[in-house]
Protein backbone atom coordinates (compact mmCIF):
# COMPACT_ATOMS: atom_id res chain seq x y z
CA UNK A 1 0.00 0.00 0.00
CA UNK A 2 1.67 3.43 -1.41
CA UNK A 3 1.12 5.96 1.64
CA UNK A 4 0.39 9.62 0.61
CA UNK A 5 3.93 11.87 1.53
CA UNK A 6 1.80 14.10 3.56
CA UNK A 7 -0.21 11.68 5.87
CA UNK A 8 3.47 10.06 6.36
CA UNK A 9 5.10 13.47 6.96
CA UNK A 10 1.86 13.60 9.53
CA UNK A 11 2.42 10.23 11.15
CA UNK A 12 6.18 11.19 11.76
CA UNK A 13 5.19 14.45 13.34
CA UNK A 14 2.94 12.86 15.99
CA UNK A 15 5.46 10.16 16.39
CA UNK A 16 7.78 13.00 17.15
CA UNK A 17 5.27 14.55 19.79
CA UNK A 18 4.68 11.47 21.43
CA UNK A 19 8.71 11.08 21.27
CA UNK A 20 8.61 14.50 23.01
CA UNK A 21 6.04 13.69 25.82
CA UNK A 22 7.73 10.51 26.61
CA UNK A 23 10.72 12.04 27.29
CA UNK A 24 8.63 15.36 29.32
CA UNK A 25 7.05 11.98 31.40
CA UNK A 26 10.73 10.74 31.68
CA UNK A 27 12.61 13.29 32.70
CA UNK A 28 10.43 15.68 35.20
CA UNK A 29 10.52 15.27 38.67
CA UNK A 30 8.58 14.09 40.64
CA UNK A 31 7.44 11.75 38.04
CA UNK A 32 4.15 12.15 36.70
CA UNK A 33 4.09 7.83 35.77
CA UNK A 34 5.18 5.90 39.30
CA UNK A 35 4.37 4.21 42.41
CA UNK A 36 5.46 5.76 45.29
CA UNK A 37 8.27 7.97 43.58
CA UNK A 38 10.33 4.83 43.71
CA UNK A 39 8.92 2.60 41.09
CA UNK A 40 9.18 4.41 37.91
CA UNK A 41 7.53 3.63 34.61
CA UNK A 42 9.86 3.28 31.90
CA UNK A 43 7.39 5.02 29.17
CA UNK A 44 10.72 6.16 27.28
CA UNK A 45 10.84 2.00 26.94
CA UNK A 46 7.69 1.63 25.88
CA UNK A 47 7.82 4.50 22.95
CA UNK A 48 11.48 3.00 21.69
CA UNK A 49 9.74 -0.67 21.84
CA UNK A 50 7.01 0.61 19.62
CA UNK A 51 9.00 2.76 17.25
CA UNK A 52 11.00 -0.29 16.79
CA UNK A 53 8.36 -2.50 16.27
CA UNK A 54 6.09 -0.06 13.81
CA UNK A 55 8.83 2.35 12.15
CA UNK A 56 11.53 2.00 9.61
CA UNK A 57 14.93 2.19 11.60
CA UNK A 58 16.57 5.55 9.52
CA UNK A 59 14.30 6.87 11.60
CA UNK A 60 14.03 5.46 14.97
CA UNK A 61 17.68 4.99 15.49
CA UNK A 62 19.01 8.96 14.70
CA UNK A 63 15.87 9.92 17.29
CA UNK A 64 16.32 7.17 19.92
CA UNK A 65 20.00 8.45 19.30
CA UNK A 66 19.26 11.91 20.20
CA UNK A 67 16.54 11.05 22.99
CA UNK A 68 19.11 9.09 24.92
CA UNK A 69 21.45 12.87 24.52
CA UNK A 70 18.75 14.64 26.14
CA UNK A 71 17.82 12.16 28.87
CA UNK A 72 21.67 12.06 29.61
CA UNK A 73 21.41 16.11 30.17
CA UNK A 74 18.42 15.96 32.15
CA UNK A 75 19.84 13.14 34.20
CA UNK A 76 22.97 14.32 34.71
CA UNK A 77 24.12 11.00 33.65
CA UNK A 78 27.34 10.67 31.42
CA UNK A 79 26.72 11.69 28.14
CA UNK A 80 26.01 8.94 25.63
CA UNK A 81 24.82 6.52 28.01
CA UNK A 82 21.46 6.50 27.31
CA UNK A 83 22.17 6.73 23.46
CA UNK A 84 24.37 3.45 23.78
CA UNK A 85 21.32 2.00 25.60
CA UNK A 86 18.51 2.75 23.67
CA UNK A 87 20.59 1.84 20.37
CA UNK A 88 21.88 -1.42 21.35
CA UNK A 89 17.98 -2.22 22.90
CA UNK A 90 16.31 -1.00 19.53
CA UNK A 91 18.77 -2.91 17.21
CA UNK A 92 17.93 -5.91 19.20
CA UNK A 93 14.03 -5.57 18.33
CA UNK A 94 14.92 -5.12 15.06
CA UNK A 95 16.36 -8.53 14.65
CA UNK A 96 13.62 -10.46 16.48
CA UNK A 97 10.83 -8.42 14.61
CA UNK A 98 10.69 -10.46 12.01
CA UNK A 99 10.34 -13.40 13.54
CA UNK A 100 7.33 -12.22 15.44
CA UNK A 101 3.85 -11.35 15.15
CA UNK A 102 4.41 -7.54 15.88
CA UNK A 103 0.60 -6.89 16.00
CA UNK A 104 -0.32 -9.37 18.85
CA UNK A 105 -1.05 -7.90 22.09
CA UNK A 106 1.45 -10.90 24.02
CA UNK A 107 4.42 -10.25 21.29
CA UNK A 108 4.20 -6.74 22.03
CA UNK A 109 4.42 -7.37 26.05
CA UNK A 110 7.30 -9.49 25.17
CA UNK A 111 9.33 -7.03 23.73
CA UNK A 112 8.41 -4.44 26.20
CA UNK A 113 9.45 -6.76 28.77
CA UNK A 114 12.78 -7.52 27.27
CA UNK A 115 13.48 -4.05 26.45
CA UNK A 116 13.06 -2.95 30.66
CA UNK A 117 14.34 -5.61 31.49
CA UNK A 118 17.27 -4.94 29.59
CA UNK A 119 18.01 -1.42 30.37
CA UNK A 120 16.78 -1.83 34.06
CA UNK A 121 19.72 -4.85 34.16
CA UNK A 122 22.07 -2.22 32.82
CA UNK A 123 21.34 0.10 34.82
CA UNK A 124 21.61 -1.96 37.86
CA UNK A 125 24.90 -3.13 37.20
CA UNK A 126 26.18 0.31 36.23
CA UNK A 127 24.92 1.96 39.50
CA UNK A 128 24.84 -0.28 42.58
CA UNK A 129 28.48 0.59 43.26
CA UNK A 130 26.82 3.96 43.59
CA UNK A 131 23.61 3.00 45.48
CA UNK A 132 24.75 -0.29 47.54
CA UNK A 133 21.13 -1.12 48.13
CA UNK A 134 18.85 -4.42 47.66
CA UNK A 135 15.78 -2.59 47.33
CA UNK A 136 16.95 -0.50 44.56
CA UNK A 137 17.84 -3.93 42.71
CA UNK A 138 14.14 -5.17 43.63
CA UNK A 139 12.67 -1.70 42.15
CA UNK A 140 14.47 -1.55 39.40
CA UNK A 141 14.44 -5.75 38.22
CA UNK A 142 11.08 -6.50 39.01
CA UNK A 143 8.83 -3.51 40.23
CA UNK A 144 9.87 -1.35 37.50
CA UNK A 145 9.20 -4.08 34.69
CA UNK A 146 6.27 -5.18 35.77
CA UNK A 147 4.71 -1.69 36.54
CA UNK A 148 5.73 -1.18 33.00
CA UNK A 149 4.22 -3.74 31.59
CA UNK A 150 0.93 -3.73 33.13
CA UNK A 151 0.81 0.28 32.29
CA UNK A 152 1.26 -0.65 29.40
CA UNK A 153 -1.52 -3.03 28.79
CA UNK A 154 -3.51 -0.78 30.45
CA UNK A 155 -3.28 1.65 27.62
CA UNK A 156 -3.76 -0.96 24.65
CA UNK A 157 -6.84 -1.41 26.71
CA UNK A 158 -8.32 1.78 26.29
CA UNK A 159 -6.86 2.33 23.03
CA UNK A 160 -9.16 -0.65 22.00
CA UNK A 161 -12.17 0.61 23.93
CA UNK A 162 -11.40 3.96 22.55
CA UNK A 163 -11.20 2.48 19.23
CA UNK A 164 -13.84 0.19 19.18
CA UNK A 165 -16.20 3.11 20.45
CA UNK A 166 -15.27 5.53 17.47
CA UNK A 167 -15.49 3.04 14.93
CA UNK A 168 -18.96 2.24 16.05
CA UNK A 169 -19.65 6.01 16.52
CA UNK A 170 -18.49 6.33 12.88
CA UNK A 171 -21.01 3.47 11.55
CA UNK A 172 -23.90 4.61 12.87
CA UNK A 173 -23.01 7.73 11.64
CA UNK A 174 -22.75 6.07 8.23
CA UNK A 175 -26.20 4.52 8.44
CA UNK A 176 -28.00 7.58 9.31
CA UNK B 1 17.27 -9.88 8.30
CA UNK B 2 18.86 -6.78 9.26
CA UNK B 3 19.74 -4.82 5.84
CA UNK B 4 23.18 -3.90 5.76
CA UNK B 5 22.71 0.14 5.58
CA UNK B 6 21.07 -0.25 8.94
CA UNK B 7 23.67 -1.81 10.49
CA UNK B 8 25.73 0.51 9.10
CA UNK B 9 24.05 3.32 10.44
CA UNK B 10 23.51 1.66 13.90
CA UNK B 11 27.72 1.05 13.83
CA UNK B 12 28.01 5.02 13.05
CA UNK B 13 25.49 5.84 16.30
CA UNK B 14 26.63 3.55 18.36
CA UNK B 15 30.27 4.66 17.23
CA UNK B 16 29.61 8.30 17.76
CA UNK B 17 27.46 7.63 20.98
CA UNK B 18 30.98 5.95 22.60
CA UNK B 19 32.76 8.75 21.29
CA UNK B 20 30.86 11.57 23.28
CA UNK B 21 30.68 9.02 26.44
CA UNK B 22 34.86 8.55 26.30
CA UNK B 23 35.18 12.32 26.08
CA UNK B 24 32.56 12.83 28.86
CA UNK B 25 35.43 13.72 31.48
CA UNK B 26 37.75 15.44 28.98
CA UNK B 27 35.36 17.83 27.20
CA UNK B 28 32.82 20.31 29.18
CA UNK B 29 29.91 19.69 27.37
CA UNK B 30 27.50 22.03 29.77
CA UNK B 31 26.43 23.72 26.72
CA UNK B 32 25.93 21.16 25.15
CA UNK B 33 23.58 19.63 27.30
CA UNK B 34 22.07 23.16 27.90
CA UNK B 35 21.24 22.73 24.43
CA UNK B 36 19.76 19.34 24.66
CA UNK B 37 17.53 20.53 27.15
CA UNK B 38 16.13 23.30 25.25
CA UNK B 39 13.07 21.46 23.58
CA UNK B 40 11.79 19.93 26.58
CA UNK B 41 12.33 23.25 28.92
CA UNK B 42 9.30 24.57 28.48
CA UNK B 43 7.09 21.92 29.21
CA UNK B 44 8.78 21.59 32.18
CA UNK B 45 8.52 25.43 32.92
CA UNK B 46 5.03 24.89 32.08
CA UNK B 47 4.08 22.12 34.17
CA UNK B 48 6.17 23.95 37.64
CA UNK B 49 3.83 26.77 37.09
CA UNK B 50 0.86 24.81 37.17
CA UNK B 51 1.97 22.93 40.12
CA UNK B 52 3.14 26.18 42.37
CA UNK B 53 -0.06 27.36 41.75
CA UNK B 54 -2.23 24.49 42.61
CA UNK B 55 0.21 24.17 45.13
CA UNK B 56 0.42 27.55 46.73
CA UNK B 57 -3.32 27.84 48.59
CA UNK B 58 -2.29 24.46 49.92
CA UNK B 59 0.53 24.96 51.13
CA UNK B 60 0.16 28.17 52.24
CA UNK B 61 -3.01 26.27 54.35
CA UNK B 62 -0.53 23.86 55.90
CA UNK B 63 2.86 26.71 56.65
CA UNK B 64 -0.43 28.45 58.50
CA UNK B 65 -1.23 25.46 60.32
CA UNK B 66 2.17 24.63 61.27
CA UNK B 67 3.12 27.95 62.26
CA UNK B 68 0.29 27.91 64.59
CA UNK B 69 0.93 24.86 66.15
CA UNK B 70 4.48 25.50 65.96
CA UNK B 71 3.62 28.84 67.98
CA UNK B 72 1.25 26.89 70.62
CA UNK B 73 4.18 24.10 71.23
CA UNK B 74 6.66 26.58 71.71
CA UNK B 75 4.65 28.71 74.43
CA UNK B 76 3.49 24.83 75.90
CA UNK B 77 7.50 23.96 76.23
CA UNK B 78 8.68 28.03 77.75
CA UNK B 79 5.28 27.32 80.21
CA UNK B 80 6.93 23.63 81.35
CA UNK B 81 10.35 25.09 80.89
CA UNK B 82 9.49 27.81 83.71
CA UNK B 83 8.28 25.31 85.41
CA UNK B 84 10.84 22.80 85.78
CA UNK B 85 13.16 25.32 86.66
CA UNK B 86 10.78 26.48 89.41
CA UNK B 87 10.75 22.48 90.90
CA UNK B 88 14.28 22.48 90.36
CA UNK B 89 14.57 25.61 92.18
CA UNK B 90 11.88 24.49 94.74
CA UNK B 91 13.91 21.19 95.31
CA UNK B 92 17.36 22.57 95.61
CA UNK B 93 16.01 25.11 98.43
CA UNK B 94 14.45 22.34 99.99
CA UNK B 95 17.70 20.70 100.22
CA UNK B 96 19.47 23.19 101.22
CA UNK B 97 17.23 24.66 104.07
CA UNK B 98 18.23 24.20 107.48
CA UNK B 99 14.14 24.57 108.54
CA UNK B 100 11.70 21.53 108.01
CA UNK B 101 9.44 23.21 105.05
CA UNK B 102 6.36 21.59 103.76
CA UNK B 103 5.80 22.79 100.41
CA UNK B 104 1.73 24.15 99.56
CA UNK B 105 0.13 25.04 96.27
CA UNK B 106 -1.96 28.33 96.21
CA UNK B 107 -5.16 27.55 95.44
CA UNK B 108 -6.94 31.55 95.98
CA UNK B 109 -6.30 34.34 97.42
CA UNK B 110 -7.17 38.13 97.17
CA UNK B 111 -6.21 39.12 94.08
CA UNK B 112 -7.08 42.92 94.35
CA UNK B 113 -4.70 43.59 97.26
CA UNK B 114 -3.12 40.49 97.79
CA UNK B 115 -3.68 40.47 101.22
CA UNK B 116 -3.99 36.70 101.82
CA UNK B 117 -3.74 33.63 100.06
CA UNK B 118 -5.28 30.21 100.43
CA UNK B 119 -3.42 27.29 100.37
CA UNK B 120 -3.54 23.77 99.90
CA UNK B 121 -2.39 22.32 103.11
CA UNK B 122 -4.75 22.51 106.84
CA UNK B 123 -4.38 20.63 110.13
CA UNK B 124 -4.15 17.48 108.34
CA UNK B 125 -0.76 18.18 107.30
CA UNK B 126 0.57 19.20 110.84
CA UNK B 127 0.10 22.96 110.08
CA UNK B 128 -0.58 25.85 113.00
CA UNK B 129 -1.41 29.65 112.89
CA UNK B 130 1.78 31.59 113.34
CA UNK B 131 3.64 29.42 111.75
CA UNK B 132 6.00 31.23 109.12
CA UNK B 133 5.57 31.03 104.99
CA UNK B 134 8.22 31.26 102.61
CA UNK B 135 9.28 30.75 99.16
CA UNK B 136 12.93 30.93 97.43
CA UNK B 137 13.50 34.45 97.17
CA UNK B 138 11.99 35.40 100.57
CA UNK B 139 9.27 35.78 103.05
CA UNK B 140 5.61 35.40 102.11
CA UNK B 141 3.73 36.14 105.53
CA UNK B 142 2.93 33.71 108.23
CA UNK B 143 -0.34 31.47 108.58
CA UNK B 144 -3.11 32.88 110.13
CA UNK B 145 -5.73 30.52 110.16
CA UNK B 146 -5.89 26.63 110.17
CA UNK B 147 -8.77 24.89 108.41
CA UNK B 148 -8.30 20.69 107.64
CA UNK B 149 -7.55 21.43 104.40
CA UNK B 150 -6.44 24.76 103.54
CA UNK B 151 -5.00 27.52 105.57
CA UNK B 152 -5.06 31.15 105.51
CA UNK B 153 -1.84 33.00 105.01
CA UNK B 154 -1.30 36.74 105.98
CA UNK B 155 1.28 38.01 103.50
CA UNK B 156 3.36 41.07 103.58
CA UNK B 157 0.58 43.28 101.80
CA UNK B 158 -1.68 42.68 105.02
CA UNK B 159 -2.02 45.91 107.14
CA UNK B 160 -1.01 43.60 110.35
CA UNK B 161 2.43 42.43 108.66
CA UNK B 162 5.05 42.93 110.78
CA UNK B 163 8.63 41.74 111.32
CA UNK B 164 11.94 41.77 112.87
CA UNK B 165 14.75 43.08 110.19
CA UNK B 166 18.18 43.29 110.29
CA UNK B 167 20.85 43.73 108.29
CA UNK B 168 23.43 41.38 106.43
CA UNK B 169 26.16 42.00 109.02
CA UNK B 170 23.26 41.35 111.95
CA UNK B 171 25.11 45.61 113.14
CA UNK B 172 21.31 47.01 113.27
CA UNK B 173 17.85 45.80 114.57
CA UNK B 174 14.83 47.08 113.29
CA UNK B 175 10.68 46.46 112.76
CA UNK B 176 9.47 46.48 109.27
CA UNK B 177 5.63 47.06 108.90
CA UNK B 178 3.08 47.26 105.90
CA UNK B 179 3.08 50.24 104.16
CA UNK B 180 1.55 49.72 101.33
CA UNK B 181 0.76 46.83 98.52
CA UNK B 182 4.13 45.69 97.72
CA UNK B 183 6.07 47.57 100.04
CA UNK B 184 6.94 47.47 103.60
CA UNK B 185 8.22 50.53 106.24
CA UNK B 186 11.10 50.68 108.37
CA UNK B 187 10.80 53.02 111.15
CA UNK B 188 12.86 54.08 114.63
CA UNK B 189 16.30 54.19 113.01
CA UNK B 190 18.70 54.56 114.74
CA UNK B 191 21.08 57.54 113.73
CA UNK B 192 24.41 55.03 113.72
CA UNK B 193 22.61 52.78 111.13
CA UNK B 194 24.47 53.59 107.44
CA UNK B 195 22.00 51.81 105.17
CA UNK B 196 22.35 52.17 101.26
CA UNK B 197 19.53 51.94 98.64
CA UNK B 198 19.51 48.44 97.47
CA UNK B 199 20.49 46.84 100.60
CA UNK B 200 19.11 43.60 101.66
CA UNK B 201 17.08 43.00 104.79
CA UNK B 202 16.95 39.87 106.54
CA UNK B 203 14.44 38.37 109.77
CA UNK B 204 15.79 38.80 112.81
CA UNK B 205 14.37 36.33 114.48
CA UNK B 206 13.05 37.88 116.75
CA UNK B 207 9.35 37.53 117.95
CA UNK B 208 10.17 33.65 117.29
CA UNK B 209 7.49 33.43 114.25
CA UNK B 210 9.66 34.14 111.31
CA UNK B 211 13.05 32.23 111.36
CA UNK B 212 16.25 34.55 111.05
CA UNK B 213 17.87 35.06 108.34
CA UNK B 214 15.63 34.90 105.27
CA UNK B 215 15.29 37.72 103.24
CA UNK B 216 13.03 40.24 103.63
CA UNK B 217 13.50 42.79 100.56
CA UNK B 218 15.46 45.30 99.61
CA UNK B 219 15.33 49.00 100.53
CA UNK B 220 13.95 51.05 97.67
CA UNK B 221 14.68 54.17 99.06
CA UNK B 222 15.22 57.09 102.17
CA UNK B 223 12.03 59.21 103.68
CA UNK B 224 11.48 61.72 105.28
CA UNK B 225 8.71 61.56 107.24
CA UNK B 226 6.63 65.43 108.46
CA UNK B 227 7.58 64.60 112.07
CA UNK B 228 11.19 64.99 110.54
CA UNK B 229 12.51 61.35 111.10
CA UNK B 230 13.22 59.05 108.13
CA UNK B 231 12.13 55.44 107.49
CA UNK B 232 13.15 53.02 104.76
CA UNK B 233 10.47 52.11 102.29
CA UNK B 234 11.37 48.01 101.33
CA UNK B 235 10.16 46.37 98.38
CA UNK B 236 9.71 43.00 99.47
CA UNK B 237 11.56 39.98 97.60
CA UNK B 238 8.54 37.90 97.19
CA UNK B 239 5.99 39.27 94.68
CA UNK B 240 2.57 37.45 96.18
CA UNK B 241 0.32 38.12 92.82
CA UNK B 242 3.18 35.37 90.85
CA UNK B 243 3.10 32.66 93.84
CA UNK B 244 2.12 29.30 92.61
CA UNK B 245 3.74 27.47 95.62
CA UNK B 246 5.39 28.01 99.12
CA UNK B 247 7.11 26.51 102.07
CA UNK B 248 5.66 26.32 105.04
CA UNK B 249 8.49 26.62 107.91
CA UNK B 250 8.19 24.04 111.21
CA UNK B 251 7.30 25.43 113.95
CA UNK B 252 10.36 25.46 116.03
CA UNK B 253 12.12 27.71 118.88
CA UNK B 254 14.24 29.06 116.52
CA UNK B 255 17.67 30.04 118.16
CA UNK B 256 17.39 33.89 119.02
CA UNK B 257 20.54 35.52 117.90
CA UNK B 258 22.12 37.40 120.80
CA UNK B 259 23.01 41.04 119.93
CA UNK B 260 26.38 40.69 122.19
CA UNK B 261 27.07 37.46 121.35
CA UNK B 262 28.65 38.23 118.33
CA UNK B 263 30.05 41.78 119.48
CA UNK B 264 33.27 41.44 120.76
CA UNK B 265 33.42 45.28 121.94
CA UNK B 266 32.13 45.04 124.85
CA UNK B 267 33.28 45.22 128.65
CA UNK B 268 31.75 43.36 131.38
CA UNK B 269 31.03 45.26 134.92
CA UNK B 270 29.24 44.40 137.88
CA UNK B 271 26.64 46.37 140.22
CA UNK B 272 26.88 44.40 143.45
CA UNK B 273 26.32 40.82 142.25
CA UNK B 274 24.44 41.57 139.09
CA UNK B 275 26.99 41.69 136.08
CA UNK B 276 26.10 44.34 132.92
CA UNK B 277 27.91 44.16 129.50
CA UNK B 278 28.47 47.54 128.28
CA UNK B 279 29.38 48.21 124.92
CA UNK B 280 32.20 49.95 123.81
CA UNK B 281 32.64 53.21 121.55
Amino acid sequence: MVQNPQETEMKYIFWGLIILFAIFVSVIYPPIFSIGGFVRIDILIVALSLFSLYLSPFFTLPVFFFTGLIVDSFYMTPLGYHSLVFLSISYVIFIVKDYIFKEKFLFQILVISMSVLIYRVIDTVIYFPNIKSISHIFYNLFLSPMATVLFYSLIYVLVKILGSAVSKYGKRKQTL
Amino acid sequence: MINKRISNLFIALVFLSTLVLIFNDNIDYRVFRAALRFPINPFIRSMDFITEVIGRDMSEDLLTQYLSESNLEKTHLKYLKRENDLLRSMLEFRSSSEYSLTPAEVIGGNPSNESEIIINRGKKDNLKEGMCVLFLKGIVGKVIECAQNYSIVETHSNMNFKVGVCDKDKKYYMVAYFYSKGLLKVENIQYDVILNEGDSLFTSGFGNIYPPDICVGTIKKTVKSTDGEYFYLISPAENIGALKFVYIAGKQSYSLPSIFSEDANYSEGAIGWYKILRRQR
